[in-house]
């Protein structure tokens, strides 16, 4: 990779992690006369598809719905503002549905293709769903169901029935596994339906992903930070919400939160991925 | 003809479909057009006609990278984890039904709850294995009443990477079925029923607490379980370092007689064991009681004698040595 070449940041996260909504509000601030330190770096592409999600979000309207099977690739040049390096970023979005993180986690293999993309990547933006199941999943959950009548038909194993912390866990191990040292930015997202509006994205990490914050802790070749993004600012089915979100400013209402709490910016997660140094 | 690329090969000529045109003859085209932009020039016996009907194209499958974690590790993958820092390798013994497969799923789902005192979990090369054994006691599989995969034969390995004062420790723990252990409990040589004995840093001898609290069943389940250590131990099988332990499992089915009765013949099964080995531990379990939650009881301190260093002669430790390379684990030297 040459000086010139931009910085590569892959974005990854397994069927509604939020992926999309991120991206949808990314692309409202860096395409707007927001303060975001970033910018697009060019307007070549097809960005059709940005400018519906964005379109969608600043209408308050649900993403549309990603097909079974459509593996949605695509990715964002940008360059960050006032900077006289002329640092560009390169965000990379493998597949945007996430079945292919899925089957990597089922089958245990991607493409040569995805693996390549990984490996060259400066940093990593990974998705986890605030509302994901985070288990236990022994025992309270399974006796927890109706009737009283022991059924023996198991559904066949699939990886979306198990808890978000194992799932994240492998798919950070796998990731890991094809880069060295990465740098992790893992997004927890609709953070605005965590009740708890003083607990920190750190704090909800503890309680809700209890083996990945033992993994990271203990791994020293693995560099994790967290953010609670909230690219909606609350809930669309809600009315009353949707009316004061609509009457704000689609970027403005974004929510992001650093690890310990703090007011964070949409970008925050990319610019740390890249391990770029940044007044 | 300039192009060498349409140049048929030895053996093979071009021919034209046009009764008109004498190109085979003269190798002029009558249209004066080269071979290979005129549509009637084709190679000898390709016309539409004689070409056979080929089925079609399947479509192309991008080449794929092999990753791990899906399915539990064979001998060799778990050499290959041993060789880069050792590793201890626990040999999970037990009858069929004796709860084996449970407990393995028990002691991962342990760190689901957070670190056991100074033991935090690190990794596993078998996340997604430990998870498909535990599926049948999740919501999502639709059953309603918590249960594990059975074991399927063959010799697998679950692995643990555990992160403990500031070192990293992999754990291999063997994911066996309950056949080779009958076998050993009926006279066959465990080097042969279960040829990685030797290797083992530890070994789990699960007893089942159901039978124990049978009481048409407490005795007989007492002497086979005396059997299979005896097995396990005698002639050097399990080396004199390795570390032993006997765990009764599904003690929340046992009432305080059982528990007296259990109490009183426990050293029963151990001791066949402490006739070759100094370090014999008895522990009551229940991996997963019947009652909900299903909270396990004990597996804490079964797990800190797993982890407890072996009295091994420095020059052996780690067991898979890593300036050693790969060494097999499931022959015998």
């Amino acid at each position: 990779m040459s000086d010139s070449d931009p910085t590569e940041v892959v974005l990854a996260g397994l069927p509604a992690s939020g992926k999309t909504q991120y991206i949808a509000g990314l692309w409202l601030a860096v395409d707007g006369q927001s303060e975001c330190r970033l910018h697009l770096a060019n307007y070549k592409g097809d960005r059709r598809y940005l400018v519906e999600i964005g379109g969608r979000l600043a209408k308050c309207e649900d993403p549309p719905h990603t097909e079974v099977g459509e593996s949605r690739t695509f990715d964002l040049p940008l360059q960050l503002d006032d900077d006289d390096k002329e640092r560009r970023l390169r965000l990379i979005v493998p597949d945007l549905s996430g079945e292919t993180w899925e089957h990597a986690l089922e089958e245990a293999e991607w493409t040569v293709e995805l693996d390549e993309r990984i490996s060259q990547a400066s940093g990593l933006v990974v998705f986890v769903h605030s509302q994901a199941s985070s288990g236990p999943t022994l025992g309270p959950l399974a006796a927890s169901l109706p009737g009283d009548e022991t059924s023996r038909d198991i559904h066949p194993f699939r990886v979306s029935g198990i808890a978000a912390d194992s799932q994240l866990v492998q798919l950070i191990q796998l990731l890991r596994a094809r880069r060295a040292n990465p740098r992790i930015a893992l997004v927890v997202s609709a953070w605005d339906l965590v009740e708890d509006d003083t607990l920190s994205p750190q704090a909800w990490l503890g309680e809700n992903c209890k083996l990945l914050a033992q993994f990271v802790e203990s791994r020293d070749d693995i560099h994790v930070n967290v953010w609670g993004i909230s690219a909606q600012g609350g809930r669309f089915d809600d009315p009353e919400q949707a009316k004061r979100l609509l009457e704000a400013d689609a970027v403005g209402r974004i929510n992001v939160r650093d690890a310990e709490n703090e007011i964070g910016a949409i970008e925050d997660p990319l610019l740390w991925a890249t391990g770029w140094e940044i007044s | 003809m300039g192009d060498v690329d349409i140049l048929p090969p030895p053996g093979e000529a071009l021919v034209c479909a046009n009764p008109e045109c004498d190109f085979a003859q003269t190798g002029d085209c009558t249209d004066g057009l080269e071979p290979a932009d005129c549509p009637q020039i084709t190679m000898h016996g390709d016309s539409a006609e004689e070409r056979p009907t080929e089925a079609p194209a399947p479509p192309q499958v991008p080449p794929v990278v092999r990753l791990f974690g899906a399915t539990a590790l064979s001998p060799p993958e778990a050499d290959d984890i041993a060789a880069v820092r050792g590793a201890t390798m626990v040999l999970l013994a037990g009858e069929a039904e004796a709860g084996k497969t449970t407990l393995l799923v028990s002691l991962f789902e342990l760190f689901r709850q957070g670190p056991l005192d100074e033991v935090r979990f690190a990794g596993s090369q078998t996340l997604m294995a430990f998870e498909e054994r535990a599926w049948p006691g999740r919501a999502a599989s639709g059953v309603n009443e918590p249960d594990t995969e059975r074991t399927v034969e063959g010799l697998r390995f679950l692995h643990l990477l555990l992160h403990r004062d500031g070192q990293l420790r992999d754990v291999l723990l063997t994911d066996i079925w309950g056949e080779p252990f009958e076998n050993i409990i009926e006279g066959d040589a465990s080097t042969e029923a279960v040829p990685l004995v030797g290797r083992a840093d530890v070994a789990i001898v699960l007893v089942d607490g159901e039978r124990i609290a049978n009481l048409a069943l407490r005795q007989d389940t007492v002497r086979r379980a005396r059997m299979l250590v005896g097995g396990l131990t005698e002639n050097g099988a399990l080396r004199e370092q390795a570390r032993l332990i006997v765990a009764l499992n599904k003690t929340d089915t046992l009432t305080n007689d059982d528990r007296t009765w259990w109490s009183e013949h426990r050293d029963e099964v151990a001791e066949p064991a402490r006739r070759h080995l100094s370090d014999v531990h008895l522990i009551d379990i229940a991996a997963r009681p019947a009652k909900v939650p299903h909270t396990p009881q004990r597996l804490g301190e079964l797990l800190r004698a797993v982890l407890e260093p072996t009295k091994r002669p420095s020059r052996q430790l780690p067991h898979v040595a890593a300036e050693q390379g790969r060494r097999a684990l499931w022959t015998q030297e």
